[in-house]
């Protein structure tokens, strides 16, 4: 096991070593540079703030000095945000997403699963095309447009909830529940598929023929195994929605990180780009680490042996 | 004595395409104690017919149409889910073919078993546990404390068939379905597996069902056997009279392909049943071993065959065996009767 | 037993991640909760009546799109941060409503000849009790000319002695500028050459406010990243600056003219969905919407909708030098530009695409521009300068294009196919594509296409001459035209047109001669007119700003940006 610990560290320092070179060479070819906002700066003086911040060294020579900064934990300031630290813009921010993510998989996760196991139990009876079809739903009506349903309905109609912000729990509700929309309906979709396949299997049968209820079927047999695939879809998952939904928070104006991603790479913040990257990569690699942890656990086949 | 008595079951599965009548008038009954066998290809219903019993398969799509199940006199087939979880483990259990996918893979072996003495003996979970042991123990596997945390995919398929064994048996039913309990293992294993089979039915006077489509395991293991083809049982008898004085054309068919290989000299066709079995969506009006029959009569296409009773326990349906059918030699190769 | 343990801490986590949030929260104060709940009525024109019965304040909420970047005066170059900035600093001037009034200085002098203004502060404090003095008005001029600071505002300051020799780094000391504190009130900028706009462009600026050397040295790079790196000595101080979510403002007392300011609070809330924000006004949770989408413009009436100039003049830009060189000899086509402007239905594009609230554009400079007096304005003085009809002239159109054809020498069919660059932001593609069919169904031309790219790589293209007619936007100086008109001349910085002319050239620096008003502008009026004439630029639009008010509230305003000094309850 802890050769194994070592070989994925060793692996994912290269990996995520990978990733950021690959993105800081990415981002040099495209056209513009920080400066070109439509503010419209005169070029001397996009010229004078190149040099300034040293964008106009050679690439390599910036490229060292930027992974020289990162190993000692700089990751540079923000040219957007003046003279704000990248980390610190990254900090401030992340929290907060991560929080309303964490929400949402709260109710994610238990709702969504079960949702699926009622689908896949009940099969082909009104409670699964009712699942099915809130699946269908989830997925299908894009999230600014229930956000926006929602906001409506409780906060502008019958003024029950706020309509925007994020000042305290009354505010988290609705866009925990917008949020928490997508995980349900792929979550139904994915544990319905997987319990129903599960259940072709032939030690269902053997439990149904030892004479065990349904509940003792289900629990013990059924889920665990359902679960598999669904665990490995959880790393991922939970690093994605953790990262903030760029969309969710604009149309609830929730300072989170969600739309510091997209903002960065239109204004060609170089710093935050590369710095927002870097952070999702290593949460990534960090999470799918413990999704291949977590695996061992649930499914014997598969555990570690040295 | 019979214990289990199946009357005229008739199972069909409603499908999008239609209804297949996968069972259509089975009947059969097991002795306490006692080894019942059917045999027949792939596909002819006995799966089916032993997981109806035990109402294995899920209702919609399959339904009983017709027939009655008596076990120890009583009519199961309207038994509630509830009476056949009762049922379950308790009286009847069930081996299937494919010990690896039979178990559950994240499970360990010893819950599995223990599920069982659990749910239908009234044990302490020490008690439990100590009588899983002991199964296991029964069955031959050494070290139950330690090999009873394992998971079923360190063991090897012989030691799975009797982890299953074990599971089946654990609550001490009175009868064990055994579902072609072999065919995924060795010969060697086959015949380990087979011996313990019968060592436990007469240790507990159990009675056992076996399904098969080898005639050699049969041979060794039955009391009395039912052959089933496309639904229906053709001949049913003692595993003497059917293996000896075989009536139906497919039976001797079936007698007929094993291969013979004390008379192999050269190069020989393996012989066999020409033709396949026909589609249960639309079964023929007759016989539905007629379009394979070299006997085929007029009448065969025509109607079913009635069921003749040649002795107590000698039953077959077949209209060769109307008094006004032509006599006819079968073509089955004469075996040596041995004692 | 591991499963179960597995199990349990996935609860907890889950558990407490649900609770988690009580850290997370962005708090305002307990004030703005307990009026938040009270606020959420439902109502049609925005009637909150909320903050002065709850707590006996006066408290002003005003939504706005986006957060400020920077408190740091030197650096920053964005409206958002701009505005907060003006309403807690002052500098020696202000510009209230387009008008030059008198700030921390109270009065000054100019010299005979042009060069020396002598301004006298007055006696004012900082929100901490200190005074503000002369010296820190040094301070900060210096700053924002000293290169190490990072400024790109300093651009229309370069006029003052030694300016430009300190920006270009060949004086390090910065004490050469040509700002000098006399004593603690007295102030004096000595110019190298005259510059007419020179108080203008002082009062306007957002990046002279007075700073307080030793607190600035203390905080280092981090100056202005947050709330607490700020000193405030204006009409309100920062009180908190919740990065993301609002800005809450309290009043001064320490400001000279504080009984002049009637609100106690004001948070400035960001909220960047439009839609969001409008609902938020409905419902009273925000008393001011500081950008309504055009689209709304209908559901609300002249007493709480305000549509005001925003300083942007927006024309089609014509690359004379082409993207190719088959290109350029059609584009230099004086005619062919008229045509192309004569077909375009510019009212029709301001009511299918902006509901009807944008100004039409006929010519270039910004309608707020102040005339030679103080009762008139510059389109008053000068009223005939016109280059393009407001409506689609087809007749004219042709005409023009007809002459440009049988000048080159080409047919229709024959023209080179020419790009159209625009910005991938808003509705600019609707622009393009409506303003590209009208030369099709109007003119017969099918030679166009439309590209877009995101907002650096696009201006990228415009400046290194990669395109043939670009969407421009131009914010302008709403006082003075120099800002804009010397865009164009020879020596313009962002003249990517290909059009290098000196009598333009000539008539805009001559603008910088003089001091007398009504000189400068007969001579933007030629010079406007003559662009108009023969340039590359087609006057589109003047951008304005759609902002809904609560009746409740008065002086709030939005000009080049938004201006909330003296906001009160109506009455």
């Amino acid at each position: 096991m802890k050769r194994y610990i070592a070989k994925r560290l060793v692996i994912s320092v290269i990996t995520i070593w990978a990733l950021a070179t690959f993105s800081f060479f990415l981002l040099k070819t495209l056209p513009g540079n920080p400066f070109q906002t439509e503010q419209l700066l005169k070029p001397e003086i996009q010229e004078k703030m190149m040099s300034y911040y040293g964008l106009d060294k050679p690439y390599f020579e910036q490229y060292l000095t930027y992974m020289g900064n990162l190993l000692h934990g700089d990751m540079g300031y923000s040219f957007k945000y003046t003279n704000r630290s990248v980390w610190d813009i990254i900090m401030q921010t992340f929290p907060i997403s991560a929080d309303l993510g964490l929400r949402s998989l709260a109710i994610g996760y238990p709702v969504g699963l079960l949702l699926g196991t009622i689908a896949a139990r009940r099969r082909g009876k009104k409670a699964d095309y009712l699942c099915v079809l809130i699946s269908v739903l989830g997925v299908s009506v894009p999230n600014f447009v229930i956000g926006s349903l929602l906001q409506w309905v409780f906060g502008v109609k019958t003024g029950l909830l706020p309509i925007a912000q994020w000042k305290g729990f009354s505010y988290s509700i609705l866009p925990t529940i917008t949020l928490s929309i997508a995980t349900i309906a792929s979550l139904t979709r994915t544990m319905r598929a997987s319990m129903l396949e599960v259940e072709n299997q032939d030690y269902m049968k053997t439990a149904k023929a030892k004479g065990l209820g349904e509940k003792e079927i289900v629990w013990r047999h059924q889920l665990r195994n359902a679960m598999i695939p669904i665990v490995t879809g959880l790393g991922p998952a939970v690093a994605t929605t953790l990262m903030g939904s760029f969309i969710v928070e604009q149309l609830f104006s929730i300072p989170g990180i969600g739309k510091h991603f997209t903002e960065s790479v239109q204004a060609l913040d170089y710093t935050m780009v590369l710095g927002l990257t870097i952070f999702f990569g290593v949460f990534l690699v960090a999470a799918n680490f413990i999704v291949d942890i977590l695996y061992g656990i649930i499914d014997p086949r598969i555990r570690i042996t040295d | 004595m019979s214990i289990l008595e199946v009357k005229d079951l008739r199972v069909s599965f409603h499908t999008y395409a239609g209804k297949v009548q996968a069972v259509r008038g089975v009947s059969f009954s097991v002795d306490k104690g006692k080894t019942l066998a059917i045999v027949g290809e792939s596909g002819c219903g006995k799966s089916v017919t032993v997981q109806t019993i035990m109402k294995l398969t899920p209702t919609p799509p399959a339904f009983i149409e017709e027939g009655s199940i008596l076990y120890e006199g009583t009519d199961i087939v309207g038994y509630s889910e509830k009476q056949m979880q009762k049922l379950r483990g308790k009286e009847f259990s069930m081996i299937f073919q494919d010990p690896m996918t039979s178990l559950n893979p994240t499970m360990r072996v010893g819950r599995q078993i223990n599920e069982n003495i659990l749910k239908h003996m009234t044990l302490s979970s020490k008690e439990a546990t100590k009588r899983t042991m002991e199964m296991m123990r029964l069955v031959g596997i050494a070290n139950p404390e330690i090999n009873m945390l394992r998971y079923p995919h360190t063991y090897s398929g012989g030691m799975r068939q009797r982890i299953m064994i074990a599971m089946g048996m654990a609550a001490n039913p009175k009868i064990l379905f055994a579902d072609e309990p072999t065919t995924a293992l060795d010969v060697t294993t086959q015949s380990q597996i087979l011996d313990l089979i019968n060592d436990l039915k007469k240790q507990f006077q159990m009675a056992v069902v076996l399904i098969t489509h080898n005639l050699g395991v049969v041979a060794r293991m039955a009391d009395s056997v039912a052959v089933m083809y496309a639904g229906k049982v053709v001949e049913t008898g003692t595993a003497r009279e059917v293996f000896y004085e075989p009536k139906h054309p497919y039976t001797w068919g079936l007698l007929n392909s094993i291969p013979d290989t004390a008379n192999m000299n050269g190069n020989r066709e393996l012989p066999a049943i020409p033709g396949t079995p026909p589609d249960l969506f639309a079964p023929p009006k007759g016989c539905a071993f007629a379009a394979r029959c070299p006997y085929a009569m007029k009448a065969c296409i025509k109607a079913q065959p009635e069921e003749t009773c040649l002795s107590d326990t000698h039953k077959v349906s077949c209209h060769l065996l109307d008094p006004r059918a032509p006599k006819v030699e079968p073509y089955h190769v004469k075996r040596q009767k041995t004692e | 037993m591991r499963k179960k343990v597995v199990g349990f801490v996935l609860a907890c986590t889950v558990a407490m991640s649900a609770l988690a949030g009580c850290g997370t929260y962005t708090n305002g104060d307990p004030v703005a909760d307990a009026t938040q709940t009270e606020g959420n009525q439902q109502n049609e024109n925005g009637s909150s009546g909320n903050t002065e019965q709850a707590t006996g304040t006066k408290e002003l909420t005003i939504g706005v799109s986006t957060d400020a970047t920077s408190l740091d005066t030197s650096v920053i170059n964005d409206n958002n941060s701009g505005e907060v900035l003006y309403h807690t600093s002052e500098g020696l001037l202000r510009n209230v409503g387009g008008k030059i009034v008198p700030g921390i200085a109270e009065s000054y002098d100019i010299s005979e000849d042009n060069l020396t203004y002598t301004f006298h502060l007055r006696d004012s404090k900082w929100e901490d009790g200190e005074p503000i003095t002369a010296e820190q008005f040094v301070y900060s001029f210096q700053r924002l000319l000293d290169p190490n600071t990072g400024a790109t505002e300093y651009d229309k300051f370069l006029s003052i002695v030694n300016a430009q020799e300190i920006v270009d780094g060949e004086i390090t000391d910065l004490d050469q500028l040509g700002v000098k504190a006399e004593d603690d009130h007295t102030l004096v900028i000595t110019l190298k050459q005259i510059s007419p706009t020179f108080l203008s462009s002082l009062a306007a600026s957002n990046n002279l406010y007075p700073l307080r050397e030793e607190f600035v040295e203390q905080c280092g790079t981090a100056y202005g990243t947050t709330g607490d790196n700020y000193l405030s000595c204006g009409p309100y101080k920062l009180e908190a600056w919740n990065q993301g979510t609002e800005i809450i403002y309290v009043k001064n007392d320490q400001y000279y003219d504080a009984d002049a300011i009637k609100m106690d609070k004001i948070t400035r809330v960001v909220i960047e969905d439009a839609n969001t924000r409008a609902s938020m006004f409905d419902n009273g949770e925000i008393d001011v919407n500081m950008s309504v989408p055009a689209s709304l413009k209908d559901n609300y009436d002249s007493d709480t909708l305000f549509n005001d100039p925003a300083g942007t003049t927006t024309t089609l830009q014509i690359n004379m030098d082409g993207m190719t060189e088959e290109s350029g000899k059609v584009l230099s086509n004086v005619n062919f530009i008229k045509a192309l402007s004569y077909a375009i239905d510019r009212e029709g594009l301001n009511m299918a695409l902006a509901n009807g609230t944008y100004d039409v554009a006929t010519r270039l400079i910004d309608p707020a521009t102040p005339g030679s007096t103080d009762e008139t304005t510059y389109w008053e003085e000068y009223p005939d300068v016109s280059g393009a009809p407001t409506t689609a002239d087809p007749e004219k159109a042709n005409e023009y294009l007809n002459k440009a054809l049988e000048e080159l020498g080409m047919t229709k069919e024959e023209l080179p196919r020419m790009t159209y660059l625009c910005m991938e932001t808003g509705q600019l593609k609707l622009y393009a594509e409506a303003i590209v069919d009208s030369w099709k169904t109007v003119l017969g031309l099918d030679c166009f296409d439309i590209v877009q790219y995101p907002v650096p790589t696009t201006i990228q293209n415009m400046l290194d001459g990669q395109y043939d007619i670009y969407w421009q936007q131009n914010g302008d100086d709403m006082n003075d035209p120099y800002m804009y008109m010397s865009y164009w001349t020879k020596t313009g910085s962002i003249n990517v047109t290909g059009w290098m002319d000196d009598t333009y050239t000539d008539l805009i620096n001559q603008t910088e001669l003089t001091m007398d008003r009504g000189e400068r502008l007969e001579l933007f009026a030629e010079a406007e007119q003559y662009i108009l004439d023969n340039g590359p630029q087609i006057p589109l639009f003047f951008f304005t700003t759609l902002i809904t008010v609560n009746p409740e509230f008065t002086g709030i305003d939005y000009g080049a940006n938004a201006e909330y000094l003296y906001a009160d309850y109506a009455e």
